[in-house]
């Protein structure tokens, strides 16, 4: 098969990224291995992470980044400065926040909801809020030479 | 004219010292070929490579001269060359092969060569394995080895300073002016050496201090990763054989401490396994940073946050590590230690501490360059996150070891405050209470969080999902801190609560093990650890708390164990007095010293110590063995007077710990023959062989066949009880009277215990007598016995703490990941 370049969103990326967490869920289940919310240890960790890293960084990485500054998965920053990231698309909200992508999480079936940090315009952290994951769209927010790039689309 | 020397073997010397000149020198060439490849690898790759290539050519010179040293020192011990120094001073005729090895690590010159060839093992194993970090890393092995090879060089640059002390130097360039030298024969006078300490004549001594030392060496490695990163300002790479390298060095050290408390517990009569002792502590405090960095490390490497703290952990543990061998190689530590190490000299002190500071200096100005680019995380401190505990947790160890490495050092810093403050500042009287009031609340910090911080998320935790967890295991952990607390009677608060927060560590990290890593072998490296960090805890709790001295003193006479008084009175009540042939009740026991054994080549005494346990009701011998503690008297070194090994039987759940505290000396026995004066008020005891003899006071009814009173006899009785170890009693009544202005004595005679009592004045001033007593000077010990409960316990978490630093390593090798990423 020959690899063909194609275009891909960063929303058809975090939907790739969603399914593949999704598709484990059975595996996940057969083996043991706890994956809700505060159920989910070192294993589930390992591995969320590993597909993280390896489906959205590397790709951003190997497409875009200059160095691999992204945010890393599920980790809670106070202040997003200078760290590339995942933003959620929308209008910011009435305190002009935005809402940057945290991890999956589990309300009725499997990965479903979304955890953010809702960041203020200078990049800190304000608070922490749970959202559906249906229809969210995403930008990836990276810092060149000080100065600001929003990212949609990237080439596989 | 030189004086032509007869029967010398100078060739193995000659050798030896070329090995030493050549380690050196590979060891520089190496570590100048390694800089020079590590700073052209970007700039020219085909230069980079050639000085490479050098580099490591370098470095197995160096090995190969290592080995050639070790081998060449090794002959020269085999074949007993007491012309030279070492081989003479600690070594003998008599010294069993198997102990040869041990006078390696006797000297200075020998410990540092058995650290230079461990890092020269080491150091090949990171050539091969280090692949695009090699360079840096072994310029920074090889610039310690060259550091280390200024130790053994033996330059001497005037009559008190040198660099370094060779171990081939010959006894006479050593002891310029001893006459002896001035005879051209002088080997003909020399038939021995000065031998072995006789402590280090055991086998745990054999392979403790290499195992210590393997551990002290591999901290060099994740030092070396450290600076190299910093070198480089390449923070991803190193992450993966840092951790590697930190948890084999963890195991190591961990594993040769370890012995050291085995060695201790089975070659010292402290009663225990450990007694902080400043070189015990020197070896604890590396560890203990070492396992923070650790820590900070796998904080660093899962989020990106640490990594300043963690590189000065690693710098700080080799820092302490070349630290513990100045306190302990150079005398600074005074009479503090019972090791028998003492100071080396000037020259070595200045040659460490300029060896430390270079090392400290190379490490702060790289970290003051890189400091603006060190990678930093504006993550948001979760309070539920286990780096945040982890992060606790190794703040905790590092003021454990902050703690234990100044009180050890006060002999160092003392003069400095003194100067600075007039106080005089000295090392605490009882430096086990000293220690144990601050590492007891500090075991009990680390024991609940090693267990916790499982039952954490990194980033984040369900705190709900924790609590429920954590509930579940605290009431199993109550239950079983009640069974073993009541069963145990500890009811000190701190112990109750060093207890409880043991039995948490090992019920917590037994359930995460099953309940969530479902015992996979391979992921239970931390688990294992935390759960071997709890039972030994609790190991240390049981066998300290309940310790029990058994061999307890009834007979009320106070032996002499020195000048001072109540420790006379306080060991008198923990020593029994053994003579040969008459059982004794120790505990539960009954013993009988059955008399002492020699060989040929060992000066040591055996004693024969036999112990009956018998059924309550029956009578019967429900157990019976043997011990054969062992002491010898005036051995080498500062112990000086009589020195003493345990010997111990040892049960699953308890130990019973046998040494002799006195024996006869052969040289100071007694004229058998001579009658011994004691001055002796009413109702005071006087000891004789196998029992006691209490003085009940004067009468003058005279009852004794012997005695056919006159007319004008003042006759007067002294009545004396004789009690005999084994619960006899029988009355002596010896007679003293005057007759026709003459003193007379009649003797009172214990015969089957060939005693003669006589009662030779009256004092009546002093409402005393002065008995006179003559008996054959038997054959006995003075023994002590003591009983620790739960030891086993300590050894087995130890063990398994050591194997889980040992799975987390292969589990880390075994892991085909990606370079990793911290952020």
């Amino acid at each position: 098969m020959v690899d063909t370049p194609y275009d891909i969103t960063i929303t058809e990326l975090m939907n790739t990224f969603q399914g593949c967490l999704r598709s484990l869920v059975p595996w996940l289940e057969k083996m043991h291995i706890p994956w809700k919310d505060g159920l989910a240890y070192d294993d589930f960790e390992n591995i969320a992470e590993a597909l993280y890293n390896n489906i959205v960084c590397a790709t951003l990485e190997g497409e875009v980044a200059t160095d691999y500054n992204i945010a890393r998965y599920d980790l809670q920053y106070s202040d997003y400065t200078g760290i590339d990231h995942l933003r959620i698309i929308g209008e910011p909200d009435q305190h002009n926040c935005h809402s940057i992508f945290l991890g999956f999480t589990t309300d009725q079936l499997p990965f479903d909801t979304v955890k953010v940090a809702v960041a203020d315009n200078d990049g800190r952290t304000v608070s922490y809020q749970v959202i559906a994951a249906d229809d969210l769209e995403y930008e990836y927010v990276r810092s060149v030479n000080g100065s600001v790039e929003y990212v949609t689309m990237v080439r596989l | 004219m030189d004086t032509q020397y007869i029967g010398e073997h100078l060739g193995p010397g000659q050798l030896g010292h070329f090995f030493v000149i050549l380690s050196f020198a590979g060891a520089l060439f190496s570590a100048f070929s390694y800089f020079r490849a590590a700073n052209t690898e970007t700039s020219d790759r085909q230069g980079s490579s050639a000085w490479l290539l050098m580099g490591r050519n370098g470095f197995v010179i160096h090995t190969a001269a290592v080995l050639g040293i070790f081998f060449t020192l090794y002959y020269i011990i085999a074949n007993h060359l007491f012309e030279y120094h070492y081989a003479w001073k600690h070594s003998d005729l008599s010294l069993s092969p198997k102990y040869l090895l041990s006078c390696f690590w006797e000297g200075q010159e020998g410990s540092f060569l058995l650290w230079s060839f461990w890092h020269s093992v080491l150091g090949l194993v990171v050539m091969f394995t280090a692949r695009n970090m090699e360079s840096r890393v072994m310029a920074i092995i090889a610039l310690v080895q060259v550091a280390l090879a200024t130790m053994l060089l033996g330059f001497y640059l005037g009559p008190d300073i040198n660099i370094g002390s060779s171990p081939f130097l010959l006894l006479r360039d050593k002891m310029v002016d001893a006459p002896i030298f001035s005879q051209p024969n002088y080997m003909e006078f020399i038939k021995d050496g000065n031998g072995l300490n006789i402590l280090l004549q055991n086998y745990w001594m054999v392979i403790h201090p290499p195992v210590l030392f393997l551990g002290f060496s591999a901290t060099l490695i994740p030092f070396a990763y450290a600076i190299a990163a910093l070198w480089k300002g390449d923070y991803k790479q190193w992450i993966r054989p840092t951790w590697i390298w930190s948890l084999f060095a963890g195991a190591a050290l961990g594993t040769g401490i370890m012995m050291g408390g085995a060695w201790a517990y089975e070659s010292l009569t402290f009663g225990g396994y450990w007694a902080w002792d400043p070189v015990e502590n020197a070896s604890l405090v590396p560890w203990l940073t070492l396992v923070a960095a650790l820590h900070t490390l796998i904080v660093f490497k899962v989020t990106g946050r640490a990594y300043i703290i963690t590189a000065i952990l690693f710098v700080l543990t080799y820092g302490l590590v070349w630290y513990s061998t100045f306190l302990t190689r150079t005398g600074v530590l005074g009479d503090t230690s019972v090791h028998a190490f003492t100071g080396e000299g000037a020259s070595l002190y200045w040659h460490l501490l300029i060896v430390i500071g270079v090392l400290m200096v190379i490490s702060i100005a790289l970290l003051a360059k890189r400091w603006k680019g060190l990678p930093r995380v504006k993550a948001e401190e979760q309070v539920s996150s286990r780096e945040f505990w982890m992060f606790i947790g190794s703040f905790v160890l590092f003021l454990s070891a902050v703690q234990i490495i100044i009180s050890t050092s006060i002999p160092v810093w003392a003069p400095l405050a003194k100067w600075i403050s007039g106080k005089e500042i000295a090392p605490p009287v009882d430096p086990v209470a000293h220690y144990n009031n601050i590492q007891v609340w500090v075991a009990i910090v680390l024991a609940l969080l090693s267990a916790a911080v499982l039952y954490l998320r990194f980033k984040t935790t369900d705190i709900k999902v924790f609590w429920r967890r954590i509930t579940i295991v605290t009431a199993i952990a109550i239950v079983v801190t009640l069974v073993i607390g009541f069963a145990q009677k500890i009811s000190t608060l701190q112990y109750v609560i060093l207890l409880f927060t043991s039995c948490f560590a090992i019920v917590a990290t037994i359930n995460y093990a099953v309940s969530i890593q479902k015992m996979k072998l391979m992921k239970l490296g931390a688990s294992l650890t935390h759960l071997g960090f709890g039972l030994s805890l609790l190991g240390i709790l049981l066998s300290s708390y309940n310790k029990e001295v058994i061999s307890y003193n009834t007979t009320g006479v106070i032996i002499p164990y020195g000048e001072d008084k109540m420790e006379n009175i306080r060991e008198s009540m923990q020593n029994v007095i053994l003579y040969k042939g008459i059982t004794v009740p120790i505990g539960e026991y009954d013993v009988t010293y059955l008399g002492d054994s020699i060989s040929a080549n060992d000066p040591r005494t055996f004693y024969k110590v036999y112990y009956q346990r018998r059924d309550s009701v029956t009578g019967q011998v429900k157990e019976a063995f043997t011990l054969y503690p062992d002491a010898f008297v005036n051995p080498k070194g500062q112990e000086g007077g009589m020195s003493a090994n345990p010997d111990s039987k040892h049960y699953l759940t308890k130990d019973v710990f046998t040494y002799v505290t006195s024996v006869i000396d052969p040289a100071k026995r007694e004229d058998t023959n001579a009658y011994k004066k004691h001055v002796v008020k009413i109702g005071d005891t006087v000891f004789v062989n196998r029992g006691y003899v209490v003085f009940r006071g004067f009468t003058t009814e005279v009852n004794n066949p012997n005695y056919a009173p006159e007319p004008g006899d003042i006759a007067v009785t002294a009545q004396l009880s004789l009690r005999s170890l084994g619960g006899d009693s029988m009355n002596v009544a010896p007679i003293y009277y005057i007759r026709k202005n003459f003193e007379h004595y009649i003797e009172d005679t214990i015969a089957d215990k060939r005693t003669y009592v006589r009662l030779s004045k009256i004092l009546p001033e002093q409402n005393a007598a002065e008995l006179m007593i003559r008996q054959p000077d038997e054959d006995y010990i003075v023994m002590k016995a003591i009983l620790f409960p739960y030891i086993n316990v300590l050894w087995l978490g130890i063990v398994v703490m050591v194997c889980g630093f040992f799975i987390s390593m292969v589990n880390r090798i075994t892991k085909k990941e990606k370079a990793a990423k911290p952020y």
